[in-house]
């Protein structure tokens, strides 16, 4: 079985749909990196090179994801082949990477086990470094975190130098309905969802059923224009037609085309 | 019943994409001045698709029409639509469960 995207792509399609825009760093907030990995292994699909440097089990990694292809690093105390343990390793992987790769994608998972084991002032300069680093080199990097890895403050510091998908649906309602609209419908999802505005994101449905109960039949339009923004703000082709935001991005499956049936 | 109103209202303001798009060109260009036509290369659209939405905007106060000698421009009623929008960010504050 194979999906439509994978069809699509097959078809000379050559534009991912989660196309990054190079010399970029995302930060991607979930509470599960699953969506950062998704954009990372589509890129992957496209004829990016990957970089991945991961908490989880490389192993586990390559049955859930299509990522053979790229180098995984596991971020871990042990000493094995393919790991590594702290922010100099790591830093050095990744500008090693980007300086000889062309058309480079990093997926840093794990800052939260960074920040438990550094100062935030350690990780934050090495994010500034990085980011630097991968705009030089034209690169991406992707940093999945946990919504309630850091403080206010701190996360906010991480924004700036990291894009994040908040922003992008803050601008898009900002744009859309003005300042004083878009404050007062974080505040209500905020109170109807017990969630703060930067797990809202992360949460697609439960974001999606407050806006359909907050604006009735507009609300698919909201989603549609939300994700045009994002796609925008992130450089990425417009979202198909049939593009329901409630549904994960889909995930590659091996192609299996040539099998018989 | 304010959230009846609230969906009356968002309705009329972005009930079809082409509204929202023409609602984000005035917001983010609030002194646009420009013919239909105009209005429609902006957004990229025909100008037959973005006919009756400017129109219903310009009914519901947003957008303004007026003709200046054989043209007819469009723009930004900054005042009634700060007027509307704040009436919108009330009705979602009100809204607010329990």
């Amino acid at each position: 079985m194979y999906t439509q995207e994978a069809e699509a792509f097959l078809e000379g399609e050559k534009a991912p749909r989660w196309k990054l825009e190079p010399s970029e760093s995302y930060m991607v907030i979930e509470e599960q990196p699953e969506r950062a990995f998704e954009i990372f292994e589509e890129h992957l699909l496209y004829g990016w090179r990957g970089l991945c440097i991961t908490r989880q089990h490389p192993k586990q990694l390559c049955k859930r994801y299509n990522i053979e292809n790229a180098q995984v690093f596991w971020l871990t105390e042990l000493k094995e082949e393919n790991t590594v343990k702290d922010l100099l390793e790591i830093s050095l992987l990744i500008g090693k990477f980007v300086e000889s790769t062309k058309s480079g994608i990093v997926l840093l998972d794990g800052l939260e086990y960074l920040a438990s084991r550094y100062d935030f002032d350690a990780v934050y300069q090495f994010i500034q470094n990085k980011r630097s680093q991968v705009a030089k080199a034209e690169a991406i990097l992707l940093v999945p975190v946990h919504p309630k890895t850091f403080p206010e403050e701190k996360r906010a510091l991480l924004e700036r130098e990291l894009k994040s998908l908040l922003q992008c649906f803050e601008n898009a309602i900002s744009q859309m309905l003005g300042e004083g609209v878009k404050k007062a419908l974080l505040e209500r999802l905020e109170k109807d969802t017990g969630l703060k505005r930067d797990e809202l994101i992360g949460h697609t449905d439960v974001l999606t059923r407050n806006l359909k109960e907050i604006f009735g039949g507009s609300a698919l339009v909201l989603e549609r224009m939300i994700m045009k923004q994002i796609y925008t703000e992130l450089g990425l082709d417009i979202p198909p037609q049939d593009l329901d935001i409630r549904k994960p991005i889909v995930k590659w499956t091996p192609i299996e085309r040539n099998k018989p049936t | 019943m304010k959230e009846t109103s609230l969906h009356e209202l968002t309705e009329k303001l972005i009930g079809t994409e082409i509204k929202a798009e023409l609602l984000r060109l005035f917001h983010t260009n609030p002194g646009i001045l420009d013919t239909v036509e105009g209005v429609a290369r902006r957004v990229g659209r025909m100008r037959k698709d973005i006919e009756t939405e400017i129109l219903t905007l310009v009914e519901l106060g947003v957008l303004r029409k007026e003709r200046f000698g054989d043209l007819d421009i469009v723009s930004l009623n900054t005042s009634k639509d700060r007027e509307i929008l704040k009436k919108v960010a009330e009705l979602i504050k009100g809204g607010v469960k329990g």
